[in-house]
């Protein structure tokens, strides 16, 4: 049981057009994989895919060993958490309320939450730092901490594997390393499994164990991080000519862009 | 617990607020007498009256209300748009015309349908018609929900109107359809609305979570192992069946399921455990306290209820129409 998420030969289209071509990829156990691609190459599709959101795919996908189709509803949340972009309810709720709504795959057919639901709704928002507001309202946050919320309620599910699309894209770059590293850290804590789609390069090669570049649809590049940067790779996929340097801090790769 | 203290001061006023208001008419009651009719200590003819006229309107005019204000914080959340209410999206509108369109198939070929039975047909019809024309992309946008409704309950009305003047050739009883009353109903009506409403609020408790869920995003629902389909087929229906007995009962009476639902997000919150009670007791005194004016305002004449209820209504409307909470979901 090394590999957590196996995908083969993936495949999905809205009516005429196909959005993923043939996606062949797997998410071992422990890792945090970094996914990198420009807008509509379909990284979030993917992650749609495989969280359950999107239907009418086809290819194979198996998560834990079993394939995606024989998990009902309830049981793929008890497996895999998501944390979106963003998070935007429609009415103003309680910070402690959206985190409870994380143990809803693990509540027996109608009732509510109970003691030991209320013990994790606790030591997450602890571990994410945000039980000194847990009875403020969502909308009075500010993003950070708002996303912070929300990797807590992904916490709550108390799945193995997390999945992140963007989810710090839309904060300052202070609060964007700090959630992203949030994350990243309860991750490896706690031994989970990450999918993680990213904006920034940079953040991306510094949060993940191996990347995947993807373009129209394909795979471009799928590897340990020193193995798939390369300014070949971020021209093919960008179209931006890119210098690859050691970061003197972290040791890891740098990437500079000239044009 | 301060939420708690409001709660049971807003039961008390309401109360005592019910049974004052129900002394004032075309026969008036000292508060005295009411208590003492309601406790069954006074009889006779004045007594006679109320406990059958003035009482039974009363408690319809509170179980109507509390429905529809339940049913609307059901809708809002459901299809997380702070403007919908069983009214707006055009499901009283289809209600009104199955109750009509069972009249009418009466008056013509002597066959009874049950009247309550094509409201509700009806009623889950036009339901799901506006839900399916507004949906875009797996969002409802708040501009495309309220066109859709108002389509679909001006096409209603329309029919409701063609029917009428096609069977009774004038358009006397069209006032009650398009505008509602809660003149003449009786012990009968009370004991069909009550388990209608019970049902409604039962129904809501126990799937309060998952509609809180799913007012947070289909996506997200689907996420944390909610259908939002079930939820929302679940919540259409229990809707249908408050709004068909509502309507075949008083009427098309709007904007309760709007202003109520909204009130009390403001005062109690919306993931408070009182929200869904303070809906029910608000919502049925607001329309008491609306029912009151129709029958006193011009008495002996009566106001159809819904011109009291849209009156008031409207303006709030307009003021969610520009708040921040349509705002952001626009």
């Amino acid at each position: 049981m090394d590999d957590v998420i196996v995908i083969r030969d993936l495949r999905f289209g809205y009516s005429r057009e196909e959005v993923l071509s043939g996606i062949d990829l797997t998410l071992k156990q422990g890792e945090v994989l970094g996914i990198l691609g420009p807008n509509g190459s379909g990284k979030s599709t993917l992650m749609a895919i495989i969280c359950g959101i999107l239907k009418n795919w086809s290819g194979s996908i198996e998560i834990m060993g079993s394939p995606l189709n024989d998990y009902a509803g309830k049981r793929l949340a008890r497996i895999l958490s998501y944390i979106p972009q963003s998070f935007d309810p429609s009415f103003d709720l309680k910070v402690e309320t959206i985190v409870s709504f994380g143990r809803n795959p693990h509540l027996k057919g109608l009732s509510g939450p109970g003691v030991r639901d209320y013990e994790v709704i606790d030591e997450v928002m602890e571990l994410t730092e945000i039980y000194g507001f847990k009875d403020r309202f969502f909308s009075t946050l500010s993003g950070g901490e708002k996303q912070r919320v929300v990797i807590a309620k992904a916490l709550a599910q108390e799945g193995r594997i997390l999945l992140m699309d963007e989810f710090t894209s839309h904060l300052d770059p202070g609060h964007s390393r700090k959630v992203g590293k949030i994350a990243t850290d309860l991750v490896r804590a706690k031994g989970l499994s990450a999918m993680a789609v990213f904006h920034d390069l940079n953040q991306a090669i510094e949060m993940s164990d191996r990347l995947v570049f993807m373009k129209e649809g394909k795979i471009e590049a799928l590897g340990e991080v020193w193995e798939t940067v390369t300014p070949d790779i971020i021209w093919k996929v960008y179209g931006l000519r890119a210098q690859i340097i050691t970061n003197p801090v972290t040791e890891l790769p740098l990437v500079v862009f000239y044009d | 617990m301060k939420k708690i203290l409001l709660f049971i001061s807003i039961a008390t006023a309401s109360l005592i607020g019910m049974l004052w208001l129900s002394s004032f008419g075309t026969v008036k009651y000292s508060m005295f007498e009411v208590i003492q009719m309601i406790s069954g200590s006074l009889t006779g003819s004045r007594a006679n009256i109320y406990m059958n006229l003035r009482l039974p309107r009363l408690l319809v005019a509170f179980l109507i209300g509390s429905g529809l204000a339940v049913g609307g914080n059901g809708l809002q959340l459901t299809l997380k748009n702070p403007l919908a209410d069983p009214y707006i999206i055009g499901i009283s509108a289809g209600a009104s015309f199955g109750a009509v369109f069972s009249l009418f198939i009466k008056e013509m070929s002597r066959t009874t349908i049950n009247m309550d039975m094509m409201a509700f047909l009806f009623a889950v019809f036009s339901a799901f018609l506006t839900y399916t024309i507004s949906r875009r992309g797996g969002r409802i946008p708040i501009t495309t929900l309220v066109l859709s409704g108002v389509i679909v309950s001006s096409l209603f009305n329309a029919a409701v109107t063609f029917l009428v003047v096609f069977a009774w050739r004038n358009v006397i009883t069209l006032h009650f359809w398009s505008l509602g009353s809660l003149s003449g109903v009786t012990w009968g009506d009370v004991l069909k609305l009550l388990p209608a409403i019970l049902f409604q609020y039962f129904v809501f408790t126990v799937i309060r979570r998952k509609m809180l869920i799913l007012a947070t995003g289909e996506e997200h629902a689907i996420t944390v192992g909610v259908n939002p389909e079930r939820i929302k087929f679940v919540v259409f229906f229990t809707v249908s069946i408050v709004s068909a007995i509502a309507v075949s009962t008083a009427g098309l009476i709007g904007f309760v399921g709007l202003i109520i639902p909204h009130m009390v997000r403001l005062a109690f919150g919306t993931d408070n455990r009182l929200n869904l009670p303070a809906t029910a007791l608000l919502g049925g005194f607001f329309l008491i306290v609306c029912d009151t004016f129709a029958r006193t305002l011009f008495q002996p004449t009566e106001l159809p209820i819904g011109a009291v209820t849209a009156l008031v209504g409207a303006p709030v409307f307009i003021y969610l129409l520009r708040s921040k909470e349509v705002v952001r979901n626009g």
